[in-house]
């Protein structure tokens, strides 16, 4: 029935849009409004006819935008209770589409604007999570790495301080190199005075052996004159036994001389025994002189050898001396390289330090900016 | 009298129904218009889309892409020389804004830094989309819009997924070109997979309950390449820090997905045009 009465109307503004379909009723109405005045009487129901179309058309009217506005109503009450633009073209009305769509548009741009904050907001708020995840990491390693930093400021002043040690042994080991320089020095000096001495014994050796050769010399001519003398007590003996034949021969004159015959020839006998013991005896003192003159010449060649080996030890001081010197030359140099390196630890710690300063500070601003993200985050859902 | 009240009476009816075949008339042209304005566009957000990731590529150092880069522009041109012959897009203001835009960015384009150029070809492409939905509205609200019942994501959520993808595929080739991903395109990546990952399933589910032609298989097939691409980009762009996947590939599989979902829309909106025009 309401679509009936307000077909006329609808098909007007279909026809020729809102504003010229108004026109036409409220044309048509004022036409009939003149044709009421002006018509006479005898066409009374014609009269009737143009007041029940007049009205038909303004009731046709009036429940067309009745109808119409208490649609968009409808529609805008649900747009504003779903807060969803969508719903204003979900059903969309007959004839104030273009008002209806104003309103859309208006309230489209509106929408996109938020859309647009809700998407800046969304890659904001993604954006702190992932801040506050990386804060959380770098706060994590800082504090990891304040905590290894600070395991390797320690290990370092060990270092340093073993450093210290070490450059206090090279300072004692260097002394002791200068001690051993001084003592090979003295070694070799010392070993050259044994060479002299050597020296000198070799020659006094020589002396011994050549007066051993003198008294073996001497040896042989009191053999000589031994052995003459034993020779001469032989031809005594003979004499005296000749003597005493002669003696015996002689008898009684010869008695007297008998005795002195026997006398000699016990002279002989004795100077013979004597010649004999003289002869053993150089015969002994010869086996011990060359006995002597071997020993000697054992002592001249083991003498060579010790004076050899002196001269050869006396090198290897040298040798050692200047090896000592070296060493002392290079435990000065580790000792200088050390120190530096000392110096360089103590460094290394003080750098290490202002490192775990830096990362103990460094996990402080992680821990501060997760906190502002995540606060950041908090205004952005809202 | 009553013959001549009558006879203007009836024409008065004639002269209405005259007018209403008219109106009919007129309404359907602008009404083919519309969905004619609708296509071109369509095609060139994804026109534009391509350019924004060939051009990101290019200003990583690929100077190869230049020559896709022009062929791109030149289709371009034409797609806008034949939109301003409809005279439906005189109204639109937005159109004007994009036409301005683009001759700048155009002329500027290979000049500028990498997220210079992406924010302006974003920005380009918001008007493109906005544009979109305002033409399409004229069709929504045309006296057919009975027929077009629960499609409004079709210009409105569908497309922004598809550019959602797009904007992946050029902050993602920008990012294999160069080889490394630094902390902010993780972010814009990472940002961006929430976004497709949840505007699929918005879309797909709104798709399966309305589509008229698009298939289940279809479907299922789309949302696996979106869910497909994601994992990739997290696997090799977010991940690691240096990337190994070629910039070629990563384009080809982007835009592998985008072709995916823009088949599905072209589908939709074509089966609209068939069911109403």
């Amino acid at each position: 029935m309401k679509s009936m009465i307000a077909l006329p109307a609808l098909v007007l503004i279909k026809a020729f849009g809102l504003k010229q379909g108004a026109f036409l009723i409220i044309f048509f109405n004022l036409a009939g409004y003149l044709y009421i005045a002006l018509s006479p009487e005898a066409y009374l129901p014609v009269t009737l006819l143009c007041g029940v179309v007049m009205s038909s058309l303004i009731l046709s009217m009036l429940v067309c935008l009745l109808d119409e506005l208490f649609t968009i109503d409808a529609i805008l009450a649900r747009a504003s209770q779903q807060h969803d633009d969508s719903e204003l073209i979900a059903s969309t009305p007959s004839i104030l589409t273009n008002h209806l769509k104003s309103v859309f548009d208006l309230t489209k741009e509106i929408s996109r604007e938020r859309d647009k904050l809700e998407e800046y907001f969304s890659e904001m708020k993604y954006s702190s999570l992932q801040m506050i995840d990386s804060a959380n990491k770098v706060s994590v390693n800082a504090t990891e790495q304040s905590a290894a930093t600070e395991s390797t400021a320690a290990a370092v002043n060990e270092l340093t301080v073993s450093l210290g040690e070490i450059v206090s042994k090279f300072s004692r080991v260097n002394e002791a190199a200068e001690r051993a320089t001084d003592f090979a020095h003295q070694g070799s000096q010392n070993i050259s005075d044994l060479v002299a001495e050597f020296d000198m014994v070799l020659k006094d050796v020589g002396d011994t052996q050549q007066a051993i050769t003198v008294l073996g010399e001497s040896i042989e001519t009191v053999l000589s004159l031994t052995s003459a003398i034993q020779t001469i007590a032989e031809q005594t003996n003979l004499l005296a036994l000749n003597a005493s034949i002669e003696a015996a021969r002689a008898g009684e004159m010869g008695r007297g001389f008998a005795v002195v015959a026997d006398e000699v020839r016990n002279l002989a006998a004795s100077s013979r025994e004597t010649a004999d013991t003289i002869s053993r005896h150089m015969a002994d003192l010869d086996s011990q002189r060359n006995l002597v003159a071997d020993k000697m010449h054992q002592v001249t060649q083991r003498s060579q050898t010790c004076s050899a080996k002196a001269l050869s030890t006396s090198e290897i001081l040298n040798h050692i001396e200047s090896e000592s010197e070296h060493s002392k030359l290079q435990v000065i140099e580790v000792s200088a390289i050390t120190t530096q390196q000392s110096k360089a630890t103590e460094e290394i710690s003080r750098s290490i330090e202002r490192v775990v300063e830096g990362a103990m500070e460094n996990a402080s601003i992680a821990q501060q900016t997760s906190t502002v993200a995540d606060y950041l985050r908090t205004l952005t859902t809202r | 009298m009553i013959f001549v009240i009558s006879a203007l009476i009836a024409l008065l009816f004639i002269l209405v129904a005259i007018q209403l075949g008219l109106t009919k008339k007129k309404q359907k042209q602008q009404f083919q218009s519309t969905l004619t304005l609708v296509a071109i566009i369509k095609r060139i957000i994804g026109l534009t889309q391509k350019h924004r990731g060939l051009t990101a590529t290019y200003l990583q150092g690929n100077q190869s892409a230049s020559t896709d880069i022009y062929a791109l522009r030149n289709e371009i041109s034409g797609l806008i020389k034949q939109t301003n012959e409809l005279e439906q897009v005189n109204i639109e203001s937005r159109w004007e804004a994009y036409l301005d835009h683009w001759q700048r960015l155009e002329s500027s384009s290979m000049g500028l830094t990498a997220p210079e150029s992406f924010k302006q070809h974003t920005s380009l492409i918001g008007t493109l989309l906005y544009l979109l939905q305002d033409v399409a509205e004229h069709i929504e609200f045309s006296d057919m819009e009975q027929q077009l019942k629960d499609t409004h994501f079709l210009w409105r959520e569908f497309p922004q997924l598809v550019e959602y993808i797009g904007q992946a595929r050029a902050v993602g080739v920008a990012t294999a070109t160069k080889g490394e991903s630094t902390q902010i395109d993780k972010v814009k990546l990472g940002y961006l997979c929430e976004k497709i990952n949840l505007m699929s399933d918005t879309v797909f589910n709104k798709l399966s309950a309305v589509a008229q032609v698009s298939e289940n298989s279809q479907l299922n097939q789309a949302k696996q390449a979106c869910l497909q691409l994601v994992s990739l980009i997290n696997e090799q762009l977010i991940k690691p820090n240096k990337v190994s996947i070629g910039n070629q590939e990563y384009f080809a599989t982007a835009s592998s997905t985008m072709d995916q979902c823009n088949t599905l829309l072209d589908n939709e909106l074509n089966a609209i045009v068939n069911k109403l025009g």
